[in-house]
């Protein structure tokens, strides 16, 4: 693509400006700053791709109310376009000229493109972007060939490395990596490295894995169906025999179960039988008892009644009475016995005194002179006597008074006593006097007695009453035994028809004993027959998979074949992206050795013309990650160059792909000021690079820098914007050869 | 003076239909409807038939569900009640080898007969208007019979002889023969002796005479997977002295299509376009399955199409199998100076070198994934 002439009817300061523009020589557009330059730059590449943003567009409207829209005119594959844009309207029209001569103009498109809005017409449209420029982006277009004020280091942004992939929006790694994202959703294998295989089956394994169970569970089925055939006889044996074995068994408890019946039958009758007996003793029993009560009832009512209400202290109080009565006659008695014996006691008379001393005075004279024959003698012993004997009547006398005093005296307590049992007789005969009532106190006494013993001998009968039923409810009993008798007789009979052996039995508890056992043992034999059938049954049953029942085939074939068509669909997907990884990553290599490679020695060659061969060669690697040696010193990091180094490199490699891409569709190389940094020899050399480079691609070179004037050898140059006065020789359009 | 026979087959009631979604339901219920029709037509009126044949598959498995089998009894106390003979014979689907058949608890009226033998045994004769059909039937079993018509002869005296089957024909060069199918082959129905072979197992209708023996496949009554496309008929035999006719009704109540749209031959510019194309396939009683095939020259996402336009049928499946890129871009690609274009060039050739089979649909579709990959905004940084 070489642009022939752009025209502006205004965007930003420029208005009605036209540039017309050499296709194979280095084109100089020079304005001094302010002089829209930029603007110039801006208008090429909106009206080729339009402005992504409102506010971009807004911003570039015409100062000066000129209408919005541009046009620019270029070669590209031999034939001359023509594209109008209206920035406002979005209205676009591209004729198409005949090469050369040919001016006969052919409306190609026509329609409103707004890149912000999706229609048809920008499709089509883009359609004829791709044709001139392999792209619709234009940020591409800025990443590669044009170059913004001081924005030479744009450096290898994000979307030229898309630009090198060939993809719009991702560059090859992003699209590698999205091809094996895809492939993990499929296998667990790694297309490159086996180390990263991961652990976890992923879909086609799952499959693999899913398959095979199905076909397991399919043959576990087939062999369920075919082995449930062939062993069904061995079945219907088994379930034969389990069934006659059960019938047996069941005849056998039948028997054990009657036998055992007939026992308790037998049992419970002969409880109930010896319980008559029982009912009718107990019914005697209580039968005397109760007579016994209404006996003595009557005998109470006829005679003792009037101590129903007696308490229970009258007897002990009528015992004591008499016991009182008693005592009082006695003290009474001997009161009157000592007052007797008072009356007829006298005191000691004087005459007995003097006759006792007289007497002993006499018999101790007597016996003094007979003994001694001396009358002193005897008069002493005389006077002796006499004095013993007063000393005998005063004790004497004495004596008796003493007797005297102590009959009075228990004549007074026996009074006293009568009184006090007086008094005590006086307070029971008032508790005592209603039952006595005129009866003697010893005829009371015996009926308490009787009572007593009356109430005792009730009361050992109630008690019999209380502990036995009464005589009706065990005539009842007594009834009801009788009926339940009956009923175990008959169903003893009833038994005894149903198991006819146990008649013979006769209650012989030794015959019933062995036929027990020998049913037991018959029974027991028998279960262990059917625990081993039964077992023999669950051995066929668990062979042939149990109750449960095989899966349907047809079910399982029809999984198994959907998950087949999965698998093939998987399985080619998953080829196939093996096959694009593959391919991809070859394609990169390839690029890298075919491309790569020579966009590196292409920006080498440059940047060593620009800087007088001070920085040799430029190695690229797929990612344009630049490492630059100079001479001896090896690699040198871009970054660590000075800014004016940074810059011609860059516009050698910008200049370098260009060029590269440029094998398919030249692109103009847009430089807006790319000098500023430059020293005037490296500005030298890179104009005259540019100079040559133009005889391949075109090369549009804005600048406000007049030196450059002195420095090229053959440019097209024109002015832009207002040019200041005396700013020397330079018309509007100025041809420069040397 | 003839015998008309209702010839059923492969009615798979019970099936479930996971991959119709929210509709599987519906359909089950049809299949049960045509059946159920297809009873009302046999008690109906002027006695059209003298006996239902079901040849195997009435249930869709062994042990269906328990309102369905209740379903089944209805229909079978009815066809007793209209005096109608019913001979069954299980099919695959429905073996009776199973433990837990349904035709171990399928109450049966008196009019109904199973045939239970694993080898071809007579079952009852059928007799209208003065002649007399002798009918035979077969519950497959692997075990036991290898070749049902092998050793097979009629047996008594009677008009017509009658084989009820769920046998595979072998008929074709492709044939393959699963350890499930029960075998027959056109030398085997010519010697058989019957006049008239009630078949099932194939689901589209086919009608096979050879020695003086038809033998019919009636199809499913309703489509059961794609394949089984366009009518599906209520099939009647009329056994005649002179010749046996067979009568076919339409009988679906639902339509399965395919088709296949091809972007090298369509004129599909958009997708609008596209989808009028599709938009013709439409109906409530559809279910369709369209392959998209071809390059295209816009792009569109199948499966949201197929979501929008899901409503207008009963069921729609879009295989999208289209190259989505046009022949002049890839020119373009291939001639770029960039990944892509080595990508595209190198591709290219493998296709090209590659012998037509997997390897080339292989290097094809890597084509199309990697490209697609290309241009997929997705990637956007």
């Amino acid at each position: 693509m070489r642009l022939e002439r752009v025209v502006i009817e205004g965007f930003g300061p420029l208005s009605g400006y036209e540039a017309v523009l050499e296709p194979k020589r280095l084109n100089l557009l020079i304005g001094p700053n302010e002089s829209g330059k930029s603007s110039f730059a801006q208008a090429v590449v909106a009206t080729i791709f339009g402005f992504a943003s409102h506010e971009a567009e807004t911003l570039s409207r015409p100062w000066n109310g000129a209408p919005h829209a541009a046009s620019i005119t270029f070669l590209a594959a031999n034939d001359r376009y023509r594209i109008h844009r209206r920035f406002d309207t979005h209205d676009v029209e591209v004729t198409r000229r005949g090469a050369d001569g040919d001016e006969s103009d052919e409306t190609i498109f026509r329609g409103s493109v707004n890149p912000r809005g999706r229609s048809a017409e920008r499709e089509r449209y883009e359609e004829l972007l791709r044709g001139w420029f392999g792209f619709t982006d234009p940020r591409l277009f800025r990443e590669s060939v044009f170059v913004h004020e001081n924005a030479l280091e744009t450096e290898i942004s994000p979307e030229l490395r898309h630009l090198v992939s060939g993809a719009v929006e991702a560059d090859y790694q992003q699209i590698q990596d999205a091809l094996l994202a895809r492939l993990d959703l499929l296998t667990k294998e790694h297309p490159f490295d086996p180390r990263a295989r991961k652990r976890v089956n992923r879909s086609i394994e799952s499959r693999i894995a899913r398959i095979e169970e199905l076909r397991d569970r399919r043959s576990r089925a087939e062999v369920m169906l075919g082995e449930g055939v062939s062993r069904q006889k061995e079945r219907d044996e088994l379930d034969g025999r389990i069934l006659e074995l059960r019938a047996d068994l069941a005849g056998k408890e039948q028997l054990l179960a009657d036998l055992k019946a007939w026992i308790s039958l037998r049992e419970e009758q002969r409880k109930f039988l010896k319980r008559g007996p029982a009912v009718g003793a107990e019914l005697v029993s209580a039968r005397r008892a109760r007579n016994a009560v209404e006996d003595i009832d009557r005998r109470i009512g006829q005679s003792l009644g009037y101590l129903a209400n007696a308490p229970e202290e009258v007897e002990p109080d009528l015992i004591r009475l008499a016991m009182l009565r008693t005592q009082r006659a006695r003290h009474q008695k001997s009161a009157e016995d000592e007052r007797a014996r008072l009356s007829h006691a006298k005191p000691v008379s004087p005459f007995f005194t003097f006759g006792i001393t007289l007497l002993l005075a006499a018999i101790a004279a007597g016996v003094g002179y007979g003994i001694t024959k001396q009358w002193g003698l005897a008069a002493g012993a005389m006077a002796l006597g006499a004095v013993i004997g007063l000393v005998v009547s005063r004790v004497f006398g004495q004596s008796t008074e003493r007797a005297r005093v102590l009959s009075e005296a228990q004549v007074k307590l026996a009074d006293e006593n009568i009184r006090t049992i007086s008094q005590e007789i006086d307070q029971i005969e008032i508790r005592v006097n209603p039952f006595i009532a005129g009866r003697t106190l010893e005829v009371v006494l015996a009926d308490a007695k009787q009572y007593r013993a009356a109430m005792q001998e009730r009361r050992e009968n109630a008690a019999v009453i209380h502990s036995l039923p009464t005589p009706e409810r065990l005539e009842a009993e007594a009834k009801e035994i009788d009926e339940a008798v009956a009923s175990l007789r008959s169903q003893e009979k009833l038994v005894l028809q149903q198991s006819p052996f146990l008649a013979p039995l006769k209650e012989d508890p030794l015959q019933i004993a062995e036929a027990s056992e020998r049913l037991t043992r018959d029974v027991n034999a028998l279960r262990t027959r059917l625990d081993a059938a039964q077992e023999a049954l669950d051995a066929v049953l668990r062979r042939t998979g149990g109750d449960s029942d095989a899966e349907n085939l047809e079910s399982l074939e029809e999984a198994i074949a959907l998950e087949e068509e999965e698998l093939t669909r998987e399985t080619k997907l998953r080829d196939a992206l093996l096959v694009a990884l593959d391919v991809l990553r070859d394609a990169v290599r390839e690029y890298q050795e075919q491309h790569v490679g020579r966009i590196g020695e292409s920006a080498g060659a440059t940047l060593s013309r620009l800087t007088a061969e001070r920085y040799g060669s430029v190695a690229l690697d797929a990612d344009f990650n630049a490492t630059l040696s100079m001479g001896a010193r090896g690699a040198i990091p871009i970054e660590s160059l000075s800014r004016g180094a940074r810059d011609a490199f860059y516009l050698s490699l910008r200049a370098a792909i260009a060029h590269e891409l440029a094998a398919r569709e030249p692109l103009p190389l847009l430089l807006d000021d790319p000098l500023a940094h430059l020293d005037e020899d490296r500005r030298g050399s890179l104009l005259a690079y540019l100079e040559e480079l133009a005889s391949e691609v075109q090369v549009i070179v804005l600048t406000h820098d007049r030196r450059v004037l002195g420095q090229i050898r053959e440019a097209h140059v024109q002015a832009i914007g207002v040019i200041p006065k005396g700013s020397g020789d330079i018309s509007s359009r100025v041809e420069v050869k040397r | 003076m003839s015998i008309r026979l209702l010839h059923l087959a492969d009615l798979h009631l019970g099936a479930s239909f996971p991959s119709l979604g929210d509709r599987a339901e519906e359909r089950a219920r049809d299949f049960l409807n045509a059946f159920l029709r297809a009873v009302d037509y046999a008690t109906g009126g002027e006695k059209p038939v003298d006996a239902v044949l079901i040849a195997g598959d009435l249930f869709d498995t062994h042990d269906p569900d328990e309102a369905v089998v209740a379903q089944v009894e209805t229909a079978l106390d009815k066809l007793e009640h209209a005096g109608l003979p019913v001979l069954i014979a299980p099919g695959t689907h429905d073996a009776p080898s199973y433990r837990r058949s349904v035709y171990r608890r399928l109450r049966l009226p008196d009019n109904v007969h199973l045939f239970l033998s694993p080898t071809l045994e007579p079952g009852p004769r059928i007799t209208a208007r003065g002649e007399t059909a002798q009918t035979y039937g077969i519950a497959y079993d692997a075990a036991v019979c290898e070749r049902p018509l092998g050793e097979f002869r009629p047996s008594g005296l009677a008009d017509y002889h009658v084989g009820v089957l769920h046998a595979a024909l072998e008929d074709s060069p492709t044939w393959k023969r699963r350890s499930n199918d029960l075998p027959l082959n056109r030398t085997e129905i010519a010697a058989s002796g019957l006049q008239y072979l009630a078949l099932g197992h194939y689901h589209n209708f086919s009608e096979v005479r050879e020695g003086g023996a038809v033998a019919v496949y009636p199809g499913t009554l309703e489509g059961k997977k794609f394949g089984e496309d366009g009518p599906r008929y209520l099939v009647t035999a009329m056994l005649g002295r002179e010749a046996i006719s067979i009568e076919r009704t339409p009988w679906n109540a639902r339509t399965l299509t395919q088709a296949t749209l091809d972007f090298n031959t369509g004129d599909f510019e958009d997708e609008a376009a596209l989808t009028r194309r599709i938009q013709a396939f439409a109906g409530e009683r559809d279910l369709v399955r369209l392959r998209l095939e071809g390059p295209c020259g816009f792009v569109f996402d199948a499966a949201r199409l197929e979501e929008r336009l899901r409503s207008r049928f009963f069921h729609l499946e879009l295989d999208d199998r289209t190259f989505v890129l046009n022949a002049r871009l890839l020119e373009q690609y291939r001639e770029e100076a960039t990944v892509r274009g080595v990508f595209v060039r190198t591709m290219i050739e493998r296709i090209e070198s590659a012998a037509d089979g997997p390897d080339r649909d292989a290097a094809s579709l890597a084509l199309r994934i990697g490209l697609a990959e290309f241009q997929n905004p997705r990637h956007a940084s």
